[in-house]
């Protein structure tokens, strides 16, 4: 897998180049946008990422004409400016992603780690939180390797807090994800689950926690 | 000009000064001639009555049977009958010998002109009495006789009062009449700056200040000076504020490039932590520090965008759904603090005045700060109350002291117990400038608990 950076800055370039190598990528650098637009075509990158201050041209204008020629390679913005229009602009433009700098190395990690799978046409179906482990292809989870027995149901709630994990996800959510127009839904079908799949995950480092007025989030302990 | 400090030097004193002395002295000089010629005038009236009574006596001067003889015609004297009764005298006298009449009035024994008749003051018993003589030769008498007669000065006196006090008054009416329109042409001349007034008070109520130059249209002429370089002082001013928000914000982002760059290394020799235990610790206190100062580049980011004018203030926005998601995004750092987050609605859905992004910008710092600020174990609660439009965001951490509620708001100011952590102070700057940009009214208030901070904005209903 062959990721492309595009970044003025050389000392900021060394270290993201230094991060995705440790990665095992093949990880390319070009210092301007002339260069990325000339060796863009030449070489089949499964993801980008696109400084938008580079010295010879904007980096909207690198994405415009990327996207112009066609190339489907997938993006990932990175700029100084946070400003909501350039990140409206740049999503408009065919970027698939936009981080602002500074930046997390984790965060910029996990989403060009996801940019690559969604070139690939193939998300990752193996979910591996702490020590839970769900495989969405078949639907079983997996505890410390172990079986967990969960009904239908369950397993919905889980897999829709496990993709979000860290983050609150709505009853209203969960229950479009869970419950069909068809299913009778007692008003506390919800909450029932959610107490059965917490005593199912008694004693591991995964906790569902009720964010009061908000929904629910599962997080790794 | 020099004034006592304190004192404010007034138009209208310095205008009644220049204009009231000379007029004064002008009118003591007008009030001087005018008693002069008052006297004047009085008394060669006065006199002239005197004289016909003189002559009516004098006339009938004659010699009969070797006596001198005259009458007292009742019409001589009573020419001189006037409303104050002034006493009348005479004399006759001839050859400086008194001949009949009041010893009282001297007689004359100068020699006197034939012609023309005398008049001189004098008193009678220590009375002001006005004297008339006439020498008059009668046939067989080589002297001339000489007639007094007198009248006290009374009415004449009391003549020339009248004229004086209704001088008097007509110049103290003269000078009230100049005084009462100094002031008046004073206000009618500086009402068009009260205009202006209004219009600089009404600009300091906007949320952006307009540094529009003020209409000159309405200026006085003698203040268009004045208005126009206060005119060229806003476009002073103006360009510094831009110039200094330019500043923040520029600076700013230049000083996230080289952030980024220590950042990710920090965080690459962080995850190879292969040195020295001293080393690693350098390396945490390095990462930590990066932290604040990435947190303090973004508030000031922050402040500088809120503080720009723009029109994206204008609009409508969901405060339901804005307010819950901010509160998700900051559920699990709160959870991570060992805190509780949640979330209160009185409503569904609830449209107010304002941009989803500022709003959400608004609640995210106070939220920032309930978080970093709260104590473990804590709750922090946003709440869309049943009043409308009103979003509180309610903690149970230390709270602000009242006599601190002001200056909170300030850059930089941090309550005393807050300066270890690593907040930037910029927090409630933000949230107070973009609550301006929206109208929106900020309160802080202490929860109904007793203990920690509500803050309670107040967003304006949405427009039609």
């Amino acid at each position: 897998m062959r990721l492309l950076i595009v970044e003025d800055d050389a000392a900021l370039a060394r270290a993201v180049i230094k991060v995705f190598r440790d990665q095992g990528l093949a990880v390319d650098h070009v210092p301007c946008g002339r260069d990325a637009l000339e060796i863009v075509e030449l070489e089949p990158y499964s993801a980008m990422i696109l400084d938008l201050g580079l010295p010879d041209m904007d980096g909207l204008l690198v994405l415009k004409a990327i996207r112009q020629a066609h190339l489907s390679v997938p993006i990932l913005i990175l700029t100084a400016r946070d400003a909501t229009t350039d990140r409206v602009s740049g999503l408009d433009q065919g970027a698939d992603d936009y981080l602002s700098k500074p930046f997390e190395v984790v965060e910029l990690e996990a989403r060009v780690r996801a940019l690559i799978r969604r070139s690939q046409g193939n998300p990752d179906p193996v979910l591996q939180l702490g020590t839970l482990k769900l495989d969405r292809a078949t639907g079983a989870a997996y505890l410390r390797d172990r079986l967990l027995d969960l009904t239908r149901r369950e397993r919905a709630v889980l897999e829709t807090l496990a993709v979000r994990v860290g983050n609150v996800v709505s009853k209203a959510r969960l229950n479009a994800d869970v419950f069909s127009y068809s299913d009778p839904v007692a008003p506390n079908a919800l909450e029932v689950y959610i107490a059965r799949l917490r005593r199912k995950l008694e004693q591991s480092d995964i906790e569902i926690v009720t964010v009061r007025g908000l929904g629910y989030l599962l997080r790794v302990a | 000009m020099r004034f006592p400090p304190g004192r404010k030097p007034s138009l209208k004193k310095r205008l009644l000064l220049t204009l009231l002395l000379p007029l004064c002295a002008i009118l003591l000089a007008l009030g001087a001639s005018g008693a002069w010629l008052v006297h004047r005038v009085v008394e060669a009236a006065s006199d002239r009555v005197l004289s016909g009574s003189l002559q009516a006596v004098s006339e009938t001067l004659a010699m009969e049977g070797g006596y001198l003889t005259f009458d007292l015609p009742p019409s001589a004297l009573g020419m001189l009958e006037n409303s104050d009764r002034d006493n009348v005298y005479y004399n006759v006298s001839y050859r400086g010998r008194l001949i009949t009449g009041y010893p009282e009035l001297s007689v004359i024994t100068k020699a006197m002109r034939l012609e023309g008749i005398e008049f001189r003051d004098s008193t009678f018993r220590g009375i002001p009495i006005r004297v008339a003589s006439e020498a008059r030769l009668v046939p067989q008498l080589d002297s001339p006789v000489i007639v007094q007669v007198a009248e006290t000065t009374k009415n004449r006196t009391a003549l020339a009062n009248r004229m004086l006090a209704a001088l008097g008054a007509g110049e103290l009416f003269l000078l009230i009449t100049v005084a009462t329109l100094v002031f008046l042409a004073i206000d009618w001349g500086l009402q068009p700056l009260s205009v202006l007034r209004k219009e600089v008070e009404a600009r300091n109520r906007q949320p952006d200040i307009n540094f529009a130059p003020l209409p000159l249209s309405l200026v006085p002429q003698e203040a268009l000076p004045f208005v126009s370089a206060f005119n060229s002082l806003l476009g002073h001013v103006e360009t510094a504020v831009e110039t200094l928000r330019r500043f923040t914000s520029d600076a700013s982002h230049q000083l996230r490039a080289p952030l980024t760059v220590v950042r990710t290394h920090v965080e690459l020799l962080q995850r190879h932590s292969d040195g020295t235990p001293e080393m690693r610790g350098a390396v945490y206190d390095i990462s930590q520090a990066v932290g604040v100062l990435q947190h303090l580049i973004v508030q000031l980011i922050s402040l500088a965008k809120a503080e720009r004018p723009s029109d994206e203030a204008a609009g409508n926005f969901d405060l339901v759904e804005c307010a819950a998601a901010t509160a998700r995004h900051y559920a699990s750092r709160a959870l991570t603090e060992k805190m509780e987050l949640s979330f209160e609605t009185a409503f569904e859905k609830l449209p107010v005045s304002g941009n989803p992004i500022f709003a959400g910008e608004m609640i995210a710092n106070l939220l920032d700060n309930a978080i970093r600020y709260g104590r473990i174990g804590g709750h922090i609660i946003v709440r869309i109350a049943p009043e409308r439009g009103v979003l509180e965001v309610e903690d149970d951490g230390p709270g602000v002291p009242v006599k601190d509620r002001e200056r909170v708001f300030e850059r930089f100011f941090r309550l005393p117990h807050n300066q270890d952590s690593e907040g930037s102070g910029l927090g409630l700057s933000i949230v107070q400038a973009l609550g301006r940009r929206m109208a929106a009214v900020i309160d802080l208030q202490t929860p109904a608990a007793g203990q920690g901070l509500k803050v309670v904005i107040r967003f304006r209903p949405a427009r039609a």
